[in-house]
């Protein structure tokens, strides 16, 4: 028997049973895609929970872990700040110099990790959040923040330099190169900026049609980078006046790009690695490499095979002249983070939290570890 | 000369019903049979176009992404009025069958069977489509889910959001230099929880909750009612709160329209407003109590009902009787008649 009553109060709880679900689902919280650093013998990584543990290269064994302090963990319904993986968790790569490690945090810290104990020695809190990595020169540590800003940190005292934060007008989630005494970087705002290191003060800045979110790469002069307007752009690093721009790519660049020979590897999110004269800024493969899915990874090289892996998991070996596949395996996880190369190894932190290691020449998977707690 | 046998296979009306159902048969086997996937579906017909024109009215519209948000919420809105109102009437129709639905229930209930048969008779004489309120709430769920998901996918908080926004957009120069989109927007950043979008939307939700509620004297459902009213906007109101505001912004323009048009419907419903229905009060007492002083059609079923006394005396019920009387006259007159001679 239809209750019309009964189904009207029926029906108000499926709605609100379907709408808090789907509330819920819509909740895909920042998780991070942190990279991973060799020093020595001492390979450092960061997990998706925010800690960074410092790992024997050849087995994988732990060394020490640090995590930050238990109070700044998020919790689990706090979606927009990060949700239960809000805390430390970064999307650069560590980097280390001078007996520390530096990584910068989604929660909007900067840490001082020393890197023969694991404790840390400073944070600087840049009241933003930080999705990129940072870059150390000269004594001085830089890193963009959400809120637009470059800053400047001393890397003996943990203080702000003068002359900064430099502001941008829309987010920097490009991490930082510095060379020369000029900070190179990109910014939401389309443009790639270069700032004097030393002051803080503005050389030039060069505008796209889109966010760039890449990193830049600086080699022999010229600064090579990506932009979200799909196209790839090589600028002088001295004028900032543009050389060349690379335009046969359907969607954006997001990822490092990588310089060997006069070839620049550039892998973009539609899918596809392209491998551009440096000079020129022509095709210097007949084809681009279509890997079958987006990619964020940035590539690297080992002897004259290029190591790329798609975002659906699928990692390739590429013949860096002719652009043919040489090997490639399937890791059924996700990879965002950028991979690194020591020697022919390669290490790969995917996203279900585990460090993966194979072989760059051949392929063959060694070991990998799980990152968890 | 061959006999010509009448033709005994049912003939297919063209209505909404038959449609939607055809279309989910269609689709069910589409499914079934791996030809379409269901995501990649729902994202090319109405998540990716709806994410497009968000970014080039974002482009339009001073490049301000909470208009933009304002702008899509009403258009689509719009776009399933028809929807909306046809579930609203309804809805509104089989409350008011209740009163005849008790009285078969009381002359049926030991044969079930007479019952089914007899209540299905009274559909068909009210020309009441049971199912009438549930489609097209279906038929409007995925474009709601559509544009929840544009938006909060627009406001790309996290770079993974930003990243998966990349696979959404079109590659057309207006729409790709749209990206970011500027979060900013009146008080609020889009990508943050705010307290006071969050206190929008439970409020709004409560009202609309309140008025689209159905009177009713049955003690549970009273306190079902009751769970309600206060779960989904104080549930909202928290959601609002730990979300990026662009939802609360949504959430908020949605259920102000939906009030909107719920009012225009069926009036306020069960939302009393003391102070207007005092002065209401004040005005009918020298002509002597509410329920008889030209409110006869609905005292009338109020009593048969007796569930509809909460009603009484409300600013709602005012706009509602005259409505009524403008828009469903004839019907109305013709329910009357049924009613006498019976």
């Amino acid at each position: 028997m239809f209750d019309a009553k009964r189904a009207v109060s029926m029906k108000t709880i499926i709605v609100a049973i379907v709408l808090a679900t789907l509330v819920l689902s819509g909740c895909v919280g920042p998780r991070g895609w942190p990279g991973v650093a060799v020093d020595g013998d001492t390979l450092f990584v960061g997990t998706m929970d925010g800690r960074v543990l410092a790992l024997n290269p050849d087995s994988g064994s732990r060394i020490w872990q640090w995590k930050p302090e238990a109070e700044e963990a998020g919790s689990f319904l706090d979606c927009a700040s990060g949700g239960q993986f809000g805390a430390g968790m970064s999307y650069g790569i560590p980097v280390v110099a001078d007996g520390m490690v530096y990584v910068g945090a989604y929660n909007g810290k900067v840490y001082a990790i020393d890197a023969g104990s694991g404790f840390d020695v400073w944070n600087y809190d840049t009241d933003s959040s930080i999705a990129g990595g940072v870059a150390v020169a000269g004594g001085t540590l830089f890193v963009g923040t959400s809120d637009g800003e470059l800053h400047a940190i001393d890397v003996a005292s943990g203080e702000s330099k003068q002359g900064f934060p430099f502001q941008t007008e829309k987010k920097i989630w490009s991490t930082p190169v510095v060379q020369d005494g000029t900070v190179y970087f990109g910014s939401l705002d389309h443009r790639l900026y270069a700032v004097d290191a030393g002051t803080g003060e503005l050389k030039w800045d060069f505008e796209t049609d889109g966010g760039i979110a890449s990193p830049p790469l600086v080699v022999g002069g010229v600064v090579y980078v990506g932009s979200f307007d799909s196209k790839f752009y090589a600028v002088d690093a001295y004028t900032g006046e543009e050389k060349w721009a690379f335009d046969q790519a359907g969607n954006w660049f997001w990822s490092e790009a990588l310089y060997e020979e006069g070839i620049i590897y550039a892998c973009s999110l539609d899918h596809n690695v392209y491998a551009i004269d440096a000079g020129s800024g022509k095709l210097a493969w007949a084809t681009p490499f279509d890997t079958g899915g987006p990619i964020k990874s940035s590539p690297v090289i080992v002897g004259d095979v290029l190591v790329v892996a798609s975002e659906a998991g699928i990692v390739y070996g590429i013949d860096s002249d002719s652009g043919e596949e040489v090997w490639d395996f399937d890791l059924e996880f996700k990879v965002l983070a950028p991979l690194c190369a020591s020697g022919t190894e390669v290490y790969l932190n995917a996203q279900d939290n585990r460090l993966y290691t194979f072989d760059g020449a051949t392929g063959r998977q060694d070991w990998s570890v799980s990152l968890v707690e | 000369m061959s006999e010509v046998t009448p033709n005994t296979m049912p003939k297919f009306r063209l209505n909404f019903r038959n449609v939607f159902l055809l279309l989910l048969v269609v689709l069910i086997f589409l499914f079934v049979t791996g030809v379409v996937s269901p995501v990649s579906l729902f994202d090319t017909v109405l998540l990716q176009p709806m994410l497009n024109f968000l970014a080039i009215l974002s482009n339009y519209l001073f490049g301000s992404f909470g208009l933009a948000i304002v702008v899509l919420t009403v258009i689509v809105r719009l776009v399933t009025l028809p929807l909306t109102q046809r579930q609203l009437r309804s809805t509104r129709a089989m409350q008011e069958l209740q009163p005849k639905m008790k009285e078969l229930q009381k002359k049926y209930a030991k044969d079930k069977e007479r019952l089914n048969q007899e209540t299905m008779k009274l559909y068909k004489e009210q020309g009441v489509n049971p199912l009438g309120c549930a489609l097209p709430m279906l038929v409007q769920f995925p474009i709601w889910i559509a544009l929840y998901q544009a938006v909060i996918q627009g406001v790309a908080f996290a770079p993974e959001n930003l990243l998966g926004l990349s696979e959404q957009l079109y590659s057309l120069p207006l729409i790709q230099e749209a990206v970011p989109l500027n979060r900013h927007f009146l008080w609020f950043d889009l990508g943050t929880g705010d307290i006071f979008m969050a206190l929008l939307v439970g409020a709004s939700m409560w009202v609309l909750q309140k008025m689209s509620q159905p009177p009713s004297a049955d003690p549970s459902q009273q306190q079902m009612g009751k769970i309600m009213l206060w779960m989904m906007p104080l549930m909202f109101g928290f959601f609002a709160l730990t979300f990026p505001s662009g939802l609360s912004l949504y959430w908020v323009l949605t259920n102000l329209i939906s009030i909107v048009i719920q009012y225009r419907m069926t009036g306020w419903g069960s939302l009393t407003v003391p102070s207007l229905s005092s002065i209401q009060g004040r005005f009918q007492q020298p002509f002597g109590p509410p329920a008889a002083s030209g409110e006869g059609e609905k005292g009338g079923e109020a009593g048969e009902d007796g569930a509809i006394t909460e009603s009484k005396g409300t600013f709602g019920d005012d706009v509602d009787s005259h409505r009524k009387k403008v828009s469903h006259g004839k019907s109305r007159d013709k329910r009357k008649v049924r009613r006498r001679s019976s």
